[in-house]
């Protein structure tokens, strides 16, 4: 079973790795959807109870929100990520920096608390941090939902690796939160489509006061 | 200390919620096409009341996730280029945030308090509307509908501060000053902030909005210092009302100034304090209580502001003091001359008859909640001259 675990963890650098260089907009969300898929199945892997939770993650994250994440896409006609501000090669290199830097200060700072296997903290901290950067790094607003969702993911590895029990009603909580939020996004994305004609969030610039005294300055 | 604070933000969460959709029937109207505003205000207020009463933290992280999602679509109401972006911020920057929270949360749990107390100090902290998390709440605050703004910024930011405080008390003694410090920290860079922007301020809207991360800064430092006070080896400590009093005076009269802002938004059809002169000779009423509202939020007596601030800076460590009261008299200068420009002066000819344009019902609910603050004001410093 330990084995089993690690090779399933390991994967997750992978999917973060990939995650970091991938351009093509539907295989980014059904590479995240692989992500939950995964880490929904996670619980039951280090516990072995709570399958029926398991299960309802699994349907959620990784069929469900992918679905819905590909009908916005499909909406607003967007097919690739052209120009993030962080080119995909560098962006490859900063995930692979995170993910030793996380594994280093685990390592540095003993933090080993995890029930089944090691690698699961160092992970998830990869995992929280890889879903930060692609949120920071990227023009498309839908990669921007996929980085908060990889976010999210992480801490879900978090929560499963320190046997954190919510209780049931909590999980379902945060789950339908988590789905809502996507549903709601997706909303916003068509909006922002409609609104400005393209889902790239740096036409988002018409707020702000230091961009409006710039502005003014300007005229 | 934190169960009758939970039920005091509940009541003053449930004022507000009345008063603002009164307000709302008279603002937004009562058609067959806005049932979904009131749903959304209505599952908003009960997420709200559930972040209040539920005792286990991760469930109260799922009401306050909830309302970030119910109260979005209420922000795009007018469904602008403007408002579409300020949803888009609002949801993005507060879920990552609340995120964050989720996360500290669990390091509480597993056991590593400092670490947590950060990352839940800084995710509820984004949703509270602190500097330097505060980016989302200007924009969200000025383009949501009058109503809304008032809601927001009375209630929901008051939900959040309470989120803190109930990790601040399960904190172990030995990191409490850390954790006291930190929250001071944060409160002042607030405070300092919001000083600057509001000086440079020309949307009242937003001028109010940066009014809101102002007081959120002096909540948490009153909450510091009173909570340095209970823990031990520490001399500083405020009187026990004031954390009460300055939660309830800042929602009241913030609530009454986005109602009348979003009335002289209606009324003017621009939200650049420029353009608006002479409020004054053309809404005699409006004028006088955005003239004396804001002078009340700026801590000027009766207001019960005013009482709680001076307990602030009297009980702060001298150096605190005199740098809130320094920012604090920013904040008074950037307000009241923006407010004496509004109300006073000559009306433009083009607006010279704007008052009527505004139905009169929506005076109602800004006059009663005036009156409200003006009478709790007078009785609370009455009672303390006693």
């Amino acid at each position: 079973m330990n084995l089993f675990c690690d090779i399933f963890l390991a994967t997750l650098v992978v999917v973060n790795l990939a995650l970091a260089g991938v351009s093509h907009l539907p295989t980014a969300i059904r590479i995240v959807g692989l992500q939950g898929f995964l880490i929904g199945l996670l619980p039951y892997l280090l516990t072995g109870e709570h399958f029926g939770l398991s299960a309802i993650n699994m349907l959620v994250k990784g069929g469900l929100m992918p679905i819905l994440l590909t009908y916005a896409l499909k909406k607003s006609k967007a097919v690739k990520e052209l120009e993030p501000l962080v080119s995909f090669g560098k962006s490859v290199a900063i995930v692979f920096a995170i993910t030793l830097a996380s594994f280093y200060f685990c390592e540095m700072k003993g933090i080993d608390c995890a029930v089944a296997t090691r690698l699961a903290v160092p992970l998830a901290f990869a995992t929280i941090a890889t879903g930060l950067f692609l949120i920071v790094s990227r023009r498309k607003a839908i990669t921007q939902v996929l980085g908060f969702l990889v976010f999210e993911n992480g801490i879900s590895v978090f929560a499963a690796s320190i046997a954190m029990e919510y209780g049931f009603i909590v999980e379902l909580g945060i789950l339908l939160d988590v789905f809502v939020l996507v549903f709601i996004l997706g909303i916003a994305i068509f909006e922002i489509n409609r609104t400005f004609s393209s889902i790239d969030t740096d036409k988002l610039n018409r707020l702000g006061d230091v961009g409006h005294l710039h502005r003014a300055g300007a005229r | 200390m934190v169960m009758k604070l939970n039920l005091l933000i509940l009541a003053v969460t449930t004022v507000l919620f009345v008063a603002c959709t009164v307000h709302s029937f008279f603002y937004i109207g009562l058609k067959k096409e806005t049932w979904k505003y009131y749903a959304l205000l209505t599952l908003f207020y009960g997420a709200m009341c559930a972040a209040c009463l539920i005792e286990n933290l991760a469930g109260m992280w799922v009401a306050i996730e909830a309302t970030t999602l119910l109260s979005a679509p209420l922000i795009c109401h007018h469904k602008s280029a403007e408002s579409v972006e300020a949803m888009w911020k609002y949801l993005l920057i507060c879920s990552v945030g609340i995120g964050l929270a989720l996360f500290g949360t669990l390091l509480v749990f597993a056991g590593w308090h400092l670490p947590g107390f950060i990352f839940v100090l800084a995710g509820y902290g984004t949703k509270m509307g602190l500097a330097p998390f505060h980016t989302w709440l200007p924009d969200a605050h000025s383009e949501a509908p009058g109503p809304v703004s008032a809601f927001l910024s009375g209630a929901l930011l008051n939900c959040s501060f309470l989120a803190i405080t109930r990790f601040r008390v399960i904190m172990p003694g030995h990191i409490g000053p850390f954790c006291d410090q930190a929250m001071i920290a944060l409160g002042l860079c607030s405070l300092a902030i919001a000083a600057m922007f509001i000086v440079r301020q020309t949307d009242f809207k937003r001028l109010l909005a940066y009014s809101s991360v102002e007081h959120m800064g002096l909540t948490l430092i009153i909450y510091a210092l009173s909570s340095a006070a209970a823990g031990d080896g520490l001399r500083y400590g405020v009187a026990e009302y004031i954390l009460p009093a300055h939660i309830v005076f800042h929602s009241l009269t913030k609530m009454t100034l986005f109602l009348v802002a979003g009335n002289l938004l209606l009324a003017y059809g621009t939200r650049q304090i420029a353009q608006v002169h002479g409020l004054g000779r053309t809404m005699k009423l409006h004028a006088a209580i955005w003239m004396v509202g804001i002078l009340m939020i700026c801590g000027m007596p009766p207001s019960g502001l005013f009482l709680t601030e001076l307990g602030l800076v009297l009980a702060a460590p001298t150096g605190l003091g005199a740098v809130v009261m320094a920012l604090l008299f920013v904040v008074f200068a950037g307000m009241s001359k923006v407010a004496v420009g509004m109300v006073f002066g000559n009306p433009d000819r083009q607006h010279s008859a704007v008052a009527q344009k505004i139905p009169q019902a929506l005076s109602v609910v800004p006059t009663v909640g005036f009156v409200l603050i003006l009478a709790l004001g007078s009785a609370l410093s009455i009672a303390l001259l006693r």
